[in-house]
């Protein structure tokens, strides 16, 4: 099929206005006035506020219950992590006032303890448990870093995680909110990563992913965590853990960092310690 | 026109909106430990397997709890379930690797699906086409059928049609109508599969787990690869899990214990000293509140409110008249009353039970439909029943008055039966036979009718359609309910369970209980070999229990308020039609209770 130079030129102006028409009517869909950076909270990729209760459907008695001393069965400890733990002492523990080591960042997400979430501010998520009345905050703002003493749930630094685009100038449309939130932690106080005195050090870093998932109506969390420590750890430790969505505060059950006897198994358990 | 298509390309490039690349799942994955399988969560159940009797965390009802605990062990020996691979709904929380495979269209160069591999599951597909879910009338797998689409970086995967399997090796198990939604999500080089299973008649709550799993740059080992694992140092074996003997038990014993038999329940919480009201599980176990319930007693058993399902409408009831092609030569009509079971080739038409009187022209049509004009030359009752039979008459005069009829085939008994309920002549079985099978050969294959003594009646058959490797079973078999036992026409319970032995003898799987050959039920979805064993043990079990009551010296009406069947009244009871007090009070009477 042959054009003439008259229907070239024309195809190409329909071309070009369609082109300028689609970008006019993007740009209305985005607001005509030029647009400023969005804070963290605005630009959320998932949404985590609210109330959240931990289903317990996974290592049930080595988080609802203390296990005996020694009990590390699947937490990748060295020798030094495995001495340590078959030394814990709960009573040394409450006598020193160290009740909280296992609600420190690298445990306390596997601890039976409801959280709430909610903005502290436009760059700091405030992450709060009732048990053990914990206060993390994820903080958005690169510019700060970690410093200071070490505490239970050091300094934690967020971002959104989210697909990258795959072609063409697809930044020129905000993405969907689709992503997850990432947080690494540093500058932890020594803690138990287990109720039973399984230890992290204070070099342990947490980097944890948080995803929304949904099935069959319900609303849940996926926090999956990774310690590593090289001081206790002979590689990463990965576990996930699920949170259900609450519809409010009613089952909000705040109390201290406490940590029940260990429960007096008759059997020789399996430490399993790799 | 290089100028044009210039132009194109531009407002391409100016215009394209928000594309993202997403999460690629492709490649090999391990266990957080690496090469060592190490696991770091549920060192228990990823490893050498649970205790029996732990179901803390577990959102299970009554009903569950009861199948729990007299779950044996040993019920993996039998023949049929040594090579069941780990279902879909346990399969990413056992031992094991997993590689991810793309599939492309090669005519689009679109994803088709995503192949799964490893984990000591069977391969597993996840359809990405936008293709529906079958109907729910199709064949089920231990893998399910699956579809998963993108949200953003996380795949999202709903699947359906899963064979009843466990969710924890237990004892703890899911029904054949459970499904399940999971998310694969990646985050650098780690994948975490979040796994929420739905089950009507066993959980309370849906149960989500997940597990986590590190990208493996040098695979190696994968123990899906069974040959290289049973054989150790030796070297790879050809090793396809052919069953065998494994125990001198009698063939037909399914391995349980009786209500209040198993002791091994109380070990587990008394090795580890935990609550038996926790070991006992439910959905409050899940929940942190429970800590403050761990030192309550154990509830007294009772009977009363028992957290027993009624049974959900059968989907594929509900869904009209319509056909689904089974294997070879055989299609199955659903939607007539019972099955219809259609053979078609070249010599015609033939069909097992075409449903009820009132169903007739509507079967007929939806045999032209798979067959078009070709005609309908043989009709096999299975039994005499209205439900499968009523429309012998209609079905065999065909749509032409000049047309041949079709012969009707039939044990001789079914023929005396219907005589006996007045059943007009022109709708009679005039082809039976008093032997243990008919054989005919017809479309180019052997079918064969095989009589079963005294099961749901005196007069019950299934045929085998030996080339299409299909049977279709009659009531013998009824994929929705306990089996109908009509005591009046000479049906026993253990007639019926040796009928169904035969139909598990005859069936074949094609590789570790899945496909192979298909079995059409009286009523429900298509079968193969698991299914069958599943419904044999299920009813076995229930014979085993109500036997055990008739020696301690139970009447029916104390049989019918112990409650014995409750682990499956959710399942297969009804308090409709064939009621589960009906069934119970034939079986009783069948085994010699007074």
């Amino acid at each position: 099929m042959r054009y003439s130079s008259a229907m070239k030129r024309r195809l190409i102006l329909c071309v070009l206005i369609t082109c300028l028409l689609t970008r006019n009517a993007l740009a209305q869909q985005r607001g005509a006035a030029p647009q400023l950076p969005q804070s963290p909270r605005e630009s959320a990729q998932v949404e985590l506020i609210g109330n959240w209760v931990p289903l317990i459907t996974e290592d049930w008695r080595w988080r609802m219950v203390t296990p005996p001393k020694g009990n590390y069965a699947s937490v990748p400890l060295n020798d030094a992590g495995k001495k340590l733990a078959e030394s814990w002492d709960l009573a040394k523990d409450e006598a020193a006032g160290e009740q909280c080591r296992p609600y420190g960042a690298a445990g306390i997400m596997r601890m039976p303890v409801r959280v709430r979430i909610s903005w502290a501010d436009d760059n700091t998520l405030k992450v709060e448990t009732d048990s053990g009345q914990q206060t993390r905050l994820f903080n958005f703002d690169k510019t700060k870093q970690p410093g200071g003493p070490h505490t239970w749930q050091g300094f934690s630094s967020a971002e959104w995680t989210r697909p990258p685009a795959a072609r063409g100038r697809g930044g020129q449309v905000p993405p969907p909110p689709i992503g997850a939130l990432k947080v690494v932690t540093r500058n932890l106080r020594a803690g138990y990563l287990r109720k039973n005195g399984v230890p992290y050090s204070e070099n342990a870093i947490v980097t944890e992913y948080y995803d929304r998932v949904s099935a069959f109506g319900v609303e849940y969390l996926n926090i999956t965590t990774i310690v590593e420590d090289p001081t206790y750890l002979t590689m990463a430790f990965v576990t996930s853990t699920n949170f259900k969505k609450e519809a409010d505060a009613s089952k909000w059950n705040p109390g201290p960092c406490k940590t029940d006897a260990p429960i007096a198994a008759k059997w020789p358990l399996d430490q399993g310690g790799r | 026109m290089k100028s044009i298509f210039a132009a194109f390309l531009s407002v391409i490039a100016i215009q394209a909106p928000s594309a993202f690349a997403q999460a690629d799942l492709a490649g090999e994955w391990q266990q957080p430990g690496g090469a060592d399988l190490a696991v770091h969560e549920e060192f228990d159940d990823r490893g050498g397997g649970p205790e029996i009797g732990d179901y803390a965390g577990y959102p299970i009802n009554d009903a569950l709890r009861y199948k729990a605990e007299s779950y044996s062990p040993s019920w993996l020996t039998e023949p049929e379930h040594q090579c069941i691979p780990h279902p879909a709904a346990y399969q990413y929380h056992g031992p094991g690797e997993l590689t991810f495979v793309r599939d492309y269209d090669p005519a689009t160069q679109l994803i088709v699906a995503y192949h799964v591999y490893g984990s000591y599951g069977n391969a597993r597909t996840i359809w990405m086409d936008g293709r529906p879910h079958p109907p729910a009338d199709a064949p089920h797998s231990f893998v399910g059928f699956s579809t998963g689409k993108f949200e953003g970086d996380k795949l999202v995967v709903e699947t359906s049609h899963m064979k009843a399997s466990w969710i924890r090796r237990n004892g703890l198990s899911i029904s054949d109508q459970a499904t399940m939604v999971e998310y694969f999500l990646r985050h650098d080089d780690t994948l975490t599969i979040v796994t929420v299973v739905n089950d009507p008649y066993y959980l309370t709550e849906p149960f989500i787990r997940s597990s986590d799993f590190k990208q493996n740059l040098r695979p190696g080992l994968k123990l899906g690869d069974f040959g290289n694992f049973v054989v150790g140092g030796t070297g790879p074996t050809y090793y396809k899990c052919f069953p065998s003997e494994e125990t001198a038990q009698d063939r037909r014993h399914v391995p349980h214990y009786l209500p209040g038999h198993n002791e091994f329940i109380k070990e587990f919480t008394e090795k580890y000293a935990i609550p038996p009201i926790a070991a006992r599980g439910g959905a409050a176990t899940m929940y942190p509140e429970f800590m403050a319930m761990l030192k309550q007693p154990l509830p007294a058993a009772s009977n009363a409110n028992l957290d027993v399902p009624r049974k959900v409408p059968d989907a594929a009831a509900q869904s009209g008249i319509h056909s689904l092609h089974v294997a070879g030569q055989v299609w199955m009509i659903s939607g007539a009353g019972g099955n219809v079971t259609v053979q078609v080739g070249d010599e015609g038409v033939l069909v097992v039970d075409p449903g009820r009187e009132q169903m007739a022209e509507t079967v007929i049509a939806e045999i032209r439909k798979i067959a078009g004009d070709r005609p309908i030359r043989i009709i096999v009752n299975t039994q005499f029943d209205p439900e499968h039979s009523g429309a012998n008459e209609k079905v065999a005069a065909g749509s032409s008055k000049t047309m041949q009829k079709a012969s009707m085939v039939s044990y001789e008994a079914a023929v005396i039966r219907m005589a006996d309920a007045k059943v007009p002549v022109a709708g009679q079985p005039n082809d039976t036979f008093f032997g243990d099978t008919r054989e005919m050969y017809f479309n180019g294959e052997p079918v064969v009718a095989y009589y079963t003594p005294a099961a749901n009646t005196d007069n019950n058959a299934f045929v085998v359609f030996r080339k299409s490797d299909v049977i279709s079973a009659g009531d013998i078999l009824d994929a929705t309910r306990y089996p109908v036992i009509h005591l009046d026409q000479g049906g026993t319970l253990n007639g019926v369970i040796d009928a169904i032995n035969r139909l598990v003898d005859l069936a074949v799987a094609s590789y570790r209980e899945e496909d192979g050959t298909y079995i059409i039920p009286g009523h429900g979805h298509i079968y193969n070999e698991a299914d069958v064993t599943e419904y044999r043990d299920m009813i076995t079990i229930v014979r085993d229990r109500i036997q055990d009551a008739i020696k301690k010296g139970m009447n029916l009406e104390q049989l019918k308020a112990a409650r014995l069947t409750r682990d499956f009244d959710g399942r297969y009871g009804s308090t409709q039609g064939w009621t589960t007090d009906m069934f119970i009070e034939a079986a009783y009477k069948s085994l010699g209770g007074k």
